[in-house]
Parts: C-alpha cells; sequence; structure tokens
C-alpha cells in the first residue's frame, strides 16, 4: 500500500529527523513521527496480537497522528528521547522504564518491515571488540589492540608498539550544564597508572594517515568521504570543524 | 593490600584522559513544538518567531558543547555519541 507511512522514532528536538521528514514530505510519502518517551505524555497504544501470521495489530496514537499497527511501511530510528520517569522513586523509575522499553520500543522494534537501523542489530554492532574481529575475519588490516586492565600489559604493549593510542570505548556520559569529551590520543608508557585496572581500556598501535574516511551504508549503497584536517590530527573530531574538507571517495570493492 | 594499589577515588585512568569540562551549547532557541502537518519540529524564540536550525542536523539530547573560548553558539560542537547509538534505549 503506498499510503502506509513511515514510521520515524526520534525526540522532538532532532533536526537530522526534521530534514528527513521533509525529504519525504517532498516525495509524498506519508510520515508519522512519534517519541517513545511519551507514552506517558500523549502517545497511547493498544497492540494485540491473536496468533496465526497476522502480527501486532492495533491503533497507536501520537498528539497530531493516528497509526494502525499493522500498516507501517518502514521504521526510521533516529534518537528517540530519553524516558522523563525522573519523578517516580527509584526502583519504580526503574520497573516503569524496562516496561516501557520492552512493552513499547520493544515492540515497534519487533515490527515486520526494514529498519534503520534495527536497534537491537546496531546495539550488538556498537560493541569494538565484535567490531575488530569481524573486520578482521573479512579481511581488513586492523592495527594491533589491546584490552586490559592491567597495567603491566599496557605497560608492554606501549613498549613494543612504541607510539600507541587510548580509545574509549562509550565516551563521556552527558551530564546537566556541562560535558566534556576523550578524544583518541597518545599514551606514553609514563603517563599509565594502576588505575589502569579500575575498569577496561583500549590501547592500539597508532596507525600512519594521510586521511580519515567516514562510510556510511545504505542497503547496498556505500557512500565515502574522505576527511582531511588543515593541519596533521590525530582525531579529527578534536579539531574545527568548518575547517574540515570532506571529499567523495570511494571504497575497494569486495572480490 | 589490593586496597593499597588503588587510587583514591577509584577513578578509571580513561576518565582522566577527558577534555576539561566544557560548557554546554546555548540553546538558540526558547521553545520546540511539532507542526502536525509536516511532522518536524518548529524551533521558536521568545518572540515566538520560528528559527531556522540550518542544514546540518543534531540532537539537543546529545551531549553538545561550546569550544573551549567560543560560547557563541556558532562554534563547532563537540558530541561524542555515535549517530545511531544506543544509549537513548539504555537505562538510566
Amino acid at each position: 500500500m503506498t499510503d502506509e507511512p513511515v514510521l520515524v522514532v526520534t525526540s522532538l528536538e532532532d533536526v537530522t529527523a526534521d530534514l528527513v521528514i521533509t525529504a519525504l514530505n517532498r516525495r509524498d510519502i506519508p510520515v508519522v513521527r512519534l517519541d517513545p518517551a511519551d507514552i506517558r505524555d500523549g502517545l497511547t497504544f493498544a497492540a494485540r496480537i491473536e496468533g496465526g501470521d497476522g502480527g501486532w495489530a492495533g491503533p497507536l496514537r501520537t498528539g497530531t497522528r493516528h497509526l494502525d499497527l499493522d500498516r507501517v511501511r518502514s521504521v526510521y530510528h533516529r534518537r528517540p528521547g530519553v524516558w522523563r520517569f525522573d519523578d517516580l522513586e527509584r526502583r519504580i523509575r526503574a520497573f516503569a522504564t524496562a516496561e516501557a522499553r520492552h512493552g513499547l520500543a520493544g515492540l515497534l522494534n519487533d515490527l515486520p518491515v526494514p529498519h534503520v537501523n534495527a536497534p537491537l542489530a546496531n546495539a550488538r554492532a556498537e560493541y569494538k571488540p565484535s567490531q575488530l574481529r569481524a573486520a578482521a575475519e573479512l579481511g581488513f588490516t586492523i592495527p594491533p589492540t589491546l584490552i586490559t586492565n592491567d597495567l603491566a600489559a599496557a605497560r608492554r604493549f606501549v613498549d613494543e608498539y612504541g607510539t600507541v593510542v587510548y580509545k574509549s570505548f562509550r565516551g563521556v556520559p552527558p551530564s546537566d550544564g556541562e560535558t566534556g569529551v576523550i578524544w583518541t590520543q597518545r599514551v606514553r608508557a609514563a603517563e599509565l597508572d594502576e588505575s589502569v585496572s579500575v575498569t577496561a581500556h583500549l590501547f592500539q598501535a597508532e596507525v600512519e594517515k594521510t586521511a580519515d574516511v567516514r562510510v556510511t551504508v545504505v542497503g547496498r549503497g556505500v557512500f565515502a568521504f574522505r576527511i582531511r584536517t588543515p593541519a596533521p590530527l590525530l582525531d579529527w573530531r578534536s579539531g574545527d570543524w568548518d575547517r574540515l574538507e570532506y571529499t567523495r571517495s570511494s571504497c575497494p570493492s569486495s572480490s | 593490600m589490593r586496597d593499597d594499589t588503588r587510587n583514591s577515588q577509584g577513578t578509571p585512568w580513561g576518565w582522566t584522559r577527558m577534555t576539561a569540562r566544557l560548557p554546554e551549547a546555548p540553546r538558540r532557541y526558547d521553545r520546540v513544538t511539532l507542526d502536525p502537518v509536516t511532522q518536524t519540529g518548529r524551533y521558536l524564540d521568545e518572540r515566538g518567531q520560528v528559527i531556522d536550525m540550518g542544514k546540518h542536523g543534531t540532537n539537543r539530547q546529545t551531549s553538545t558543547s561550546t569550544k573551549s573560548g567560543g560560547g557563541d553558539g556558532n562554534s563547532p560542537q563537540v558530541h561524542q555519541a555515535v549517530d545511531d547509538s544506543t544509549t537513548d534505549y539504555e537505562s538510566d
């Protein structure tokens, strides 16, 4: 059915989702935008499954749209809002959050249509240990990498490879009013101390480079952009973003 | 003793690699409403005028910041979240 809408799962304040929705509007493709975090604030749903191959069906209403859950064209997931249960006592909040995550987000994730990107697949793919192993298995050259909480092992690794970088796995959690970042950065053996033992740390032999390439894959489409910084920079994200040069690039095709 | 080898707060080494904590970029808008027809956000200033949020895209809930010395909201934004990060679905 051509009038089946694209479901856009995002928060209200997401300019990137706006750009995608505007492009869908231009193509006359119906859109329903919803934020699962509105579950106690204007979003209602009643999904039923009856057996057979019908799957989940029933109405979902946002503040501005009505959706039949068995008539969704596809789902675009773009940073849904943070659950708003802050006023609840800690354990009750944990309960409400987990129930909403499984019962609403889990329902949307299960709709049998194309998902960009399927959140659970994304979650699996975000783990650096899996990424490195997958890249190696596919024949990519990967830098020697150490994940450890052992100071002696970290020092040996730095001694062995000379120029070594540290990368955090997930970055700095946001907080109210301020933020911080952990850029990819060089590590000297003398900078390491016993606090390496507190949690997992990733060290990697530095790769000499002339540029970075960011690759986006949509279906079978591969879009590669070469990113150059005015002066050599280990982590291109740490420079002046207005002075980055992006040029269309290509990826070697697989055999 | 095991405890003797720990630093006082038990702060992981990686945490000390953070850049100086930076103030978050000031919001350029007063409020956002959802346009029921287009399903896009409408960003309004204090006088209710619509603000063009540009063509580059961002998300309020990503940790964004002015870089040091910035502060006018037009400075490069710092954000470390991966675009498709699932953190929004993670437990708090």
